[in-house]
């Protein structure tokens, strides 16, 4: 503080005169700038909404209306249409119901999500899966081409039993015309393990279970070209 | 005044320019290039993973042109920290912000120094010199900025005349070169800590503007408009209100420069020290005017030898 000499002569109420008695000076600039910054920001946010309002465009995307579970083929009725403004329709999603009915799912699916082709399988016939079950073998590199085989493929899986002691091989058992579900690499410890999901007629079952334990396992495919009849192909 | 001379102190720092200004500078384009992505209604994910298709040569490419822009840019930026500073301290406001800033800190420093015993360490170090009782009270009051950082700095440039007589404008620029490097190294620390939070409140406050005014030119969603524009602002005050902490520290070390070193510019012009405050502040008042105003000096210089004993002398009690 100054070391000049004080002087009985001043009262507060002179010092008060010294600066003119402005209502603005009893804000600083940094309340200025609230004053100013908070309506600019109200008005320029509700100019920003009404806009969005008024070139709103509502999209309707068709999402699961229930749980569905994995290998379910999706009907009209799991259906439900979801309203979303044109500009947040989340990227990569199937908005039409024609693209998704006749569809499998390839995991279960929450209810209200959008769905990705990467959830669903291939468009099936209806009746293909039909009084049939989904089952998975564990399969070796040779069993899936390779990495080759994929979801939609129809495939043949073939039971061959060892020669008996007398040298006779017994007749191998064919099961034609299988639907490839799905192919997963399940991780293991160190390693990944492939896994085919098939569409195997119920009546199959138990015969399918009886060979698989205790036979070889081939899985062949059809290099003539014949399109498996199950298979939908989108126009 | 005291921002000018520490400048070139702080310049040959590069890491000081790194911190204080480069990474805030790559922050704040940073940002902007976001803003302006999403609001074009891009994809930023998508342009992120088209981008790191691109060959590898290409993407160095980039990355290279776009840390020399930030360069160039940073390199406005530093040269423009004397300016940002003035700005903050309430040189360059419009009249009319200036002395609505000017009577709202008089008014304070008047409420404050009828309870000075309560706030005496408060005013010493956030407002210039003020005695309610002065006869001088009305001149001190035109001491006052319109900002508080301002007003930080105007104390440490009032002290040296207040306590000494010496006209700190004019003897800093000769005195600093006096300093130790360890003294130096401290001020240059607290200036380069008030360089950088000044650096993000001006960077923070235009960015506030900038992207404001362009999400609102595109139609952007209004939730964004608020978050780039009250975000920004709401930054650039908190790096302020950071910046006048720095500040005070910064002004005790300009003063503690003067209370400890001042006389060593007496000996380095080969005068003789003064023996009391009274004989101080005259002789600093002819030094003043010798330099300043080019009038005589001094009758005599001692020589180095003879200053050095009467300078001996003079410091036996």
């Amino acid at each position: 503080m100054s070391t000049d000499t004080p002087t009985d002569t001043n009262t507060d109420n002179e010092e008060d005169k010294t600066i003119p008695d402005r209502w603005t000076a009893k804000l600083s600039l940094s309340h200025w700038l609230a004053i100013v910054a908070i309506p600019v920001g109200i008005m320029g946010a509700l100019y920003l909404f009404w806009q969005e309002d008024k070139t709103r465009v509502d999209v309707y995307v068709y999402v699961p209306a229930h749980d569905l579970p994995a290998y379910h083929q999706i009907q009209d009725s799991d259906l439900a249409p979801k309203r979303y403004a044109s500009r947040s329709v989340p990227s990569g999603i199937l908005k039409k119901s024609q693209r998704i009915v006749g569809r499998y799912t390839l995991t279960s699916l929450p209810n209200g999500k959008p769905l990705t082709n990467s959830q669903l399988g291939v468009k099936v016939q209806p009746n293909c899966l039909m009084d049939t079950v989904a089952v998975s073998l564990p399969a070796t590199p040779a069993m899936t081409f390779g990495g080759n085989l994929k979801a939609g493929d129809t495939v043949s899986i073939t039971f061959a039993s060892p020669a008996t002691k007398e040298g006779v091989s017994p007749t191998p058992t064919l099961f034609s015309d299988i639907l490839v579900l799905d192919v997963k690499a399940v991780p293991q410890t160190n390693t990944f393990t492939s896994v085919i999901v098939i569409a195997l007629p119920k009546t199959s079952a138990e015969e399918f279970v009886t060979h698989l334990a205790s036979t070889t396992t081939l899985v062949g495919r059809n290099l003539s070209g014949k399109e498996n009849n199950c298979i939908v192909k989108d126009p | 005044m005291f921002n000018d001379a520490l400048k070139e102190v702080t310049g040959l720092l590069d890491r000081r320019f790194l911190l204080n200004v480069f990474f805030p500078c790559l922050v704040f384009c940073g940002l902007l290039m976001g803003v302006g992505v999403i609001g074009a209604g891009e994809d930023l994910l998508k342009i992120a993973a088209a981008w790191s298709k691109q060959e590898a040569g290409v993407q160095i490419l980039q990355v290279v042109g776009f840390l020399s822009i930030i360069t160039v840019f940073s390199g406005i930026i530093d040269s423009q920290l004397p300016a940002i500073i003035q700005f903050y301290e309430g040189y360059s406001l419009l009249p009319r912000l200036a002395t609505t800033g000017k009577d709202f800190h008089k008014k304070r420093l008047q409420q404050l120094g009828k309870e000075e015993a309560k706030y005496y360490g408060y005013l010493q170090s956030y407002y210039p010199p003020y005695n309610r009782k002065s006869d001088k009270r009305q001149d001190m009051l035109k001491q006052v900025m319109p900002t508080q950082f301002g007003n930080i700095l105007k104390n440490s440039e009032r002290y040296p005349s207040d306590r000494y007589g010496l006209n700190a404008v004019v003897i800093w620029s000769r005195l600093y070169h006096l300093f130790p490097d360890r003294f130096i190294q401290i001020i240059a620390e607290a200036k380069g800590s008030v360089d950088f939070m000044l650096v993000i409140s001006t960077l923070s406050g235009i960015f506030a503007l900038i992207s404001g005014g362009y999400l609102l030119i595109v139609k952007a969603s209004g939730w964004l408009f608020l978050l780039c524009f009250w975000g920004g602002l709401a930054v650039a005050w908190l790096a302020y209100r950071g910046a006048l902490a720095s500040a005070v520290l910064y002004a005790q070390q300009i003063k503690t420069g003067f209370d400890l070193y001042r006389h060593e510019l007496f000996k380095q012009m080969h005068l003789k020290l003064p023996h009391n405050l009274k004989d101080e502040k005259e002789q600093w008042k002819k030094v003043d005017q010798f330099l300043y105003q080019n009038l005589p000096l001094l009758p005599d210089y001692t020589s180095a030898e003879a200053a050095s004993s009467d300078n001996q002398k003079n410091e036996k009690p």
